[in-house]
């Protein structure tokens, strides 16, 4: 498996724990206009989540920007998780 | 994206304060974020459309210590629009970045839910202190614990209370009502906060908070003691939500081991506010010789105001011994 494959594998873990869905679910790809619960709240949990799980610290600016797979995948992978 | 606050205050941003904090219009939102200075008073969140969606805003200040002078700054003013997870806490984050200490008072409902989960600490030391001055305030308070018909009849007797209380003038202590705070008490407002770890209280930042709030109403007073300044005294008196006037006691400072000066100041403050038709005076005291001063005054304890902090420098005092009024933060005029 690609490093990809494995940031995206552990991105999908730490989201499906936070947002309490199954991680095919999320997998297909997930957005706070499709998830109800996905408010300022759980997106704090979020990001507090990742930063715990990949050992980094978001920019001001990146924070509104992680609301999808792809993106939360780029900008962790930018802090060189 | 985030954008630092420009001067003047851009007409959208002013529209997005009336509209989400409170319509107090451009006159208060441009003192309260217009008094110059390099760092930015606040930030705001404007998306790709020129919509402005959040808001932060800063109230740059300084905690005094016995082991040196710190960078801080109150957040106040945090909104965001409805539908937009993740800019409030940019927003947040921009505002550590830029302020050294952060720090807020009290916070709505949301702020008190987020805060925690982002590592910030209660200190829940800072009291509400209040004295009721007239029949109608007491009236008011024994109907909220008791059934009106048993309020009518202990009003008269738990107003006995009222009565003022004579404290002696200790020997050479003056107090003089003054229009502003002159410059040359910078060295003694800052020192009473040292000696006791508080944010600044020189003439600069007495002066905006207070003689120059657009709206008026708070008065100051230069405390003297053997000839030369030794203190200071704000109070203000504004109408409350239930149409009392209500007494604030903002801020008070004296030589802190002075025997019998604070409750003699206390006393005076609240002298003054009984003059300014107050049915009740309320003050908050997070440290010893406020809060003795205002117990033998006949002051009574309410609620707790809680401090949130975050990330403070090694060797600081904790945060549960650090001086707090309604001075502090935004707390005076709301």
């Amino acid at each position: 498996m690609s490093d990809g494959h494995q940031l995206r594998s552990a991105i999908i873990a730490v989201v499906s724990g936070v947002l309490g869905l199954p991680a095919e679910a999320v997998a297909r790809g997930v957005s706070p206009e499709a998830v109800e619960r996905w408010d300022s709240e759980k997106h704090v949990e979020l990001v507090v989540a990742l930063e715990d799980r990949f050992g980094c610290m978001f920019d001001a600016e990146e924070v509104p920007e992680l609301t999808s797979l792809e993106r939360m995948q780029e900008i962790i992978a930018r802090h060189g998780a | 994206m985030i954008t630092a606050l420009g001067q003047p205050i851009p007409d959208d941003v002013v529209a997005f304060l009336d509209h989400v904090v409170s319509p107090r219009g451009r006159r208060h939102w441009q003192w309260k974020y217009g008094s110059g200075g390099e760092a930015p008073p606040a930030f705001y969140w404007r998306d790709a459309g020129g919509r402005v969606l959040g808001f932060i805003g800063l109230m740059h200040t300084a905690l005094q210590t016995a082991g040196g002078v710190h960078a801080a700054a109150w957040f106040v003013d945090w909104y965001v629009a409805p539908g937009q997870p993740g800019i409030g806490m940019a927003l947040l984050r921009k505002a550590e970045a830029a302020a050294g200490i952060l720090l807020t008072l009290q916070g709505s409902a949301d702020t008190r839910q987020i805060l925690p989960r982002l590592g910030w600490k209660e200190s829940a030391t800072a009291i509400t202190w209040v004295r009721p001055l007239t029949p109608r305030s007491v009236a008011g308070w024994l109907a909220r614990w008791m059934p009106a018909p048993l309020a009518r009849v202990a009003t008269p007797f738990a107003a006995l209370a009222l009565r003022p209380r004579r404290v002696p003038q200790p020997t050479g202590a003056e107090l003089a009502a003054v229009e502003r705070l002159p410059a040359a008490y910078d060295a003694v407002g800052n020192a009473r906060a040292a000696e006791i770890t508080a944010m600044r209280r020189d003439s600069g930042y007495l002066n905006w908070l207070c003689a120059d709030y657009p709206d008026g109403g708070y008065r100051l007073w230069l405390l003297r003691a053997a000839g030369a300044d030794a203190g200071h005294l704000v109070t203000r008196c504004d109408v409350d939500r239930r149409r009392l006037r209500r007494g604030r006691i903002v801020d008070a400072a004296w030589p802190w081991t002075a025997d019998g000066l604070g409750d003699w100041l206390i006393a005076q403050a609240v002298a003054a506010l009984r003059r300014d038709g107050a049915d009740y005076v309320e003050c908050l005291a997070s440290t010893a010789p406020l809060r003795t001063a205002l117990a033998g005054n006949g002051f009574r304890r309410r609620g707790a105001v809680p401090l949130w902090s975050h990330r403070l420098p090694a060797g600081l005092a904790a945060p549960d011994d650090w001086h707090l009024t309604l001075l502090d933060c935004d707390r005076a005029y709301r």
